[in-house]
This record gives structure tokens, C-alpha cells and sequence, in this order.
């Protein structure tokens, strides 16, 4: 992950991550994204679509063309949202290592 | 409450949107609303359904207006109508943080800042009547710039245009606010005793002005 890049808000790296399986409408998004936190994320509609403009607006997610269902949209990565989602997961694996080498190293000891 | 009414309140809710916002996701977070509303069973969860929506739903009204006003500030109000804005602001500034202290000290020490160098002349004068006049000047000719900016052809729609000017016309407003009561102060010792009079004896109202805040007689 590059230095100047911010980190993504939990609801928006939440959404990306929803969006990694499949293009998904609205509700499934919510649906999805209570799910893969265990039920700690429960968006409302209003959150929801609120990230869902700010994710659009930064080029990371778009509005799949065709058309699935006539009353929903669906939404799906970009090629960038790709990319900065592999970024994020670098960072949160770089994370680990280093949170799960110093409980190794320090346990017990403080 | 029945479902034809919350649905009712729900409707004008998404209403208070930015129209542009609502354009494009309006119907899609009534729609994912129904989904959420079809998808439970019992009508202890739908309630719940509902308490989490109009809990949701003002909160992000209020942050779409604020990216919206946002917006219009940096990608369409002209750049010298928001120089002016800052401008203005910072000369009526003073006034208004005097008086905020001031009556702050009124209510915790129970005295006033009116025998402090503040409120002596000429520096009363720069706070109270120089700097609102600098203020309200500056916001006027902006807004003037603004209105005749395409000629006399388009003035009329640029006046009534405030999307653009507001930043400048709340300024102005406030300035000229300062600057009206003034005119009815006591310390300014003015013939004025009427807003009427404003007008029809205008120079003798700019003539007490003067005598109150540069020491005239």
C-alpha cells in the first residue's frame, strides 16, 4: 500500500469486500456485509447508498449496465476497486504478522 | 401507525434529499427498504426495520446537503465570490467576538469590557463602524459583479440566483444588521429615533454615525 494512501472506512472496505463475491443490488450488499462482520455492520438504506455514491464518485465500485432487474441496480468492483481492496488486504495482512510477532515475543512478559 | 402512513412519512423523508441525490438513489433506498420490509417475518422485526431507517435516514440527509453545499461552493460558486465571502467574514469578525465576550464577562463576572481600550475611540470605531462598512462594501460589490456579470439580460435571474451568492448575501445582511442598529444606538447620540427617518433623514443619520464613532460633536 502506498504511503499517501488513506486507509478505507470499515463500511466502505465492508461493501468492496461484499462486492468481491458477485455484483449485488442494495439489500444483498447490506445483507452481505452483516453477515462477514458477524452482525456487527448493520447498515441502514440511507448509510448504505451514501457509501455507495462515495464509492462511485472514487472510481472503485460502478453500476453494472445491464440490466437484471428492472427495479433494482446492481453494483460491482472497478478495476481500481480491485486493486485497492488487494491493497488494503496487504496492509491488514502486514498488520498481523507484526501484532502476532510481538504477542509471541512479549506474552507473559509485561 | 398503518403501513400506507409510514410508507407516507417515508416518502416525504426521501424527499428532503438533494434533488440530484435523490434523482439517482431515491428510488433504489425505497426499494432496499421494501426488500428489508419483505424479508422479515413478524411485526416486531418490521418495527424494529423501521426504527433503524427513520434513525438512519435524517442523519444522511443532513451529510448529503453538506456534500452537496460542498460542491456547489468548490465546483460552481465563482472564486472571487468566495474570496469576497472570506474577506467579509473576517472583517465583521472582530465585532461579533466583542460582543460575545463581552456579554460572556456580563454574565460570569457580572461587569463589561466597556472601560477597556476596546471600546475607546479610535479603536471602537475600526471594530464597530469601519470594519462592518469595509464588510458590507465588499459583499455588495461582489454580489453586483455577480448580478451583472452577463448584462442587463441576465440580471434579473442572477438576482433572485442565490445557490451561488448566499456565502456573500449572509455577510452582507449581517454587516448591514451591524451597521442599522448602529444608526439607533445610543452611544451614537442620533437624532434618528425612527427606522423611518433612515431614509427620509438620511444625512443627518450618517452625520450622528460619524459624530458617535469618530468623536465629532
Amino acid at each position: 500500500m502506498k504511503r499517501s494512501m488513506k486507509l478505507l472506512p470499515q463500511i466502505s472496505l465492508s461493501i468492496l469486500v461484499a462486492l468481491s463475491l458477485k455484483p449485488r443490488h442494495g439489500y444483498e450488499i447490506m445483507k452481505q456485509v452483516n453477515s462477514d462482520s458477524l452482525g456487527k455492520i448493520n447498515l441502514g438504506p440511507g448509510s448504505l447508498y451514501t457509501t455507495i455514491d462515495q464509492l462511485i464518485k472514487e472510481e472503485l465500485i460502478e453500476e453494472v449496465k445491464e440490466v437484471i432487474d428492472e427495479r433494482r441496480r446492481y453494483y460491482k468492483l472497478t478495476h481500481k476497486g480491485w486493486e485497492r481492496l488487494d491493497n488494503e488486504i496487504e496492509y491488514f495482512k502486514q498488520i498481523l504478522k507484526l501484532t502476532k510477532e510481538r504477542v509471541e515475543e512479549n506474552y507473559g512478559q509485561i | 401507525m398503518d403501513k400506507s402512513k409510514k410508507d407516507s412519512i417515508y416518502s416525504k423523508l426521501i424527499k428532503l434529499y438533494p434533488k440530484k441525490y435523490k434523482e439517482k438513489y431515491g428510488d433504489q433506498i425505497i426499494q432496499t427498504t421494501e426488500d428489508m420490509l419483505n424479508n422479515t417475518t413478524g411485526q416486531y422485526s418490521k418495527i424494529l426495520i423501521w426504527i433503524k431507517v427513520f434513525f438512519d435516514l435524517p442523519f444522511n440527509i443532513l451529510k448529503q446537503h453538506i456534500l452537496n453545499i460542498n460542491y456547489i461552493l468548490t465546483n460552481e460558486t465563482p472564486s472571487y465570490i468566495r474570496q469576497t465571502s472570506i474577506v467579509s467574514n473576517i472583517f465583521i469578525l472582530p465585532f461579533l467576538i466583542l460582543l460575545i465576550i463581552n456579554e460572556l464577562d456580563i454574565i460570569i463576572h457580572g461587569s463589561n469590557l466597556y472601560s477597556s481600550w476596546f471600546w475607546r475611540m479610535p479603536i471602537l470605531g475600526i471594530w464597530v463602524l469601519w470594519m462592518p462598512a469595509v464588510s458590507f462594501a465588499t459583499t455588495v460589490i461582489s454580489y453586483l459583479t455577480y448580478i451583472f456579470k452577463n448584462g442587463i439580460d441576465g440580471m434579473l435571474k442572477n438576482i433572485f440566483y442565490i445557490r451561488q451568492t448566499w456565502i456573500v448575501l449572509i455577510p452582507a445582511f449581517l454587516a448591514f444588521g451591524i451597521l442599522f442598529m448602529l444608526a439607533f444606538h445610543d452611544s451614537t447620540h442620533c437624532v434618528v429615533q425612527h427606522p423611518y427617518f433612515i431614509f427620509t433623514k438620511f444625512h443627518q443619520t450618517m452625520q450622528c454615525i460619524s459624530n458617535g464613532f469618530l468623536g465629532g460633536k
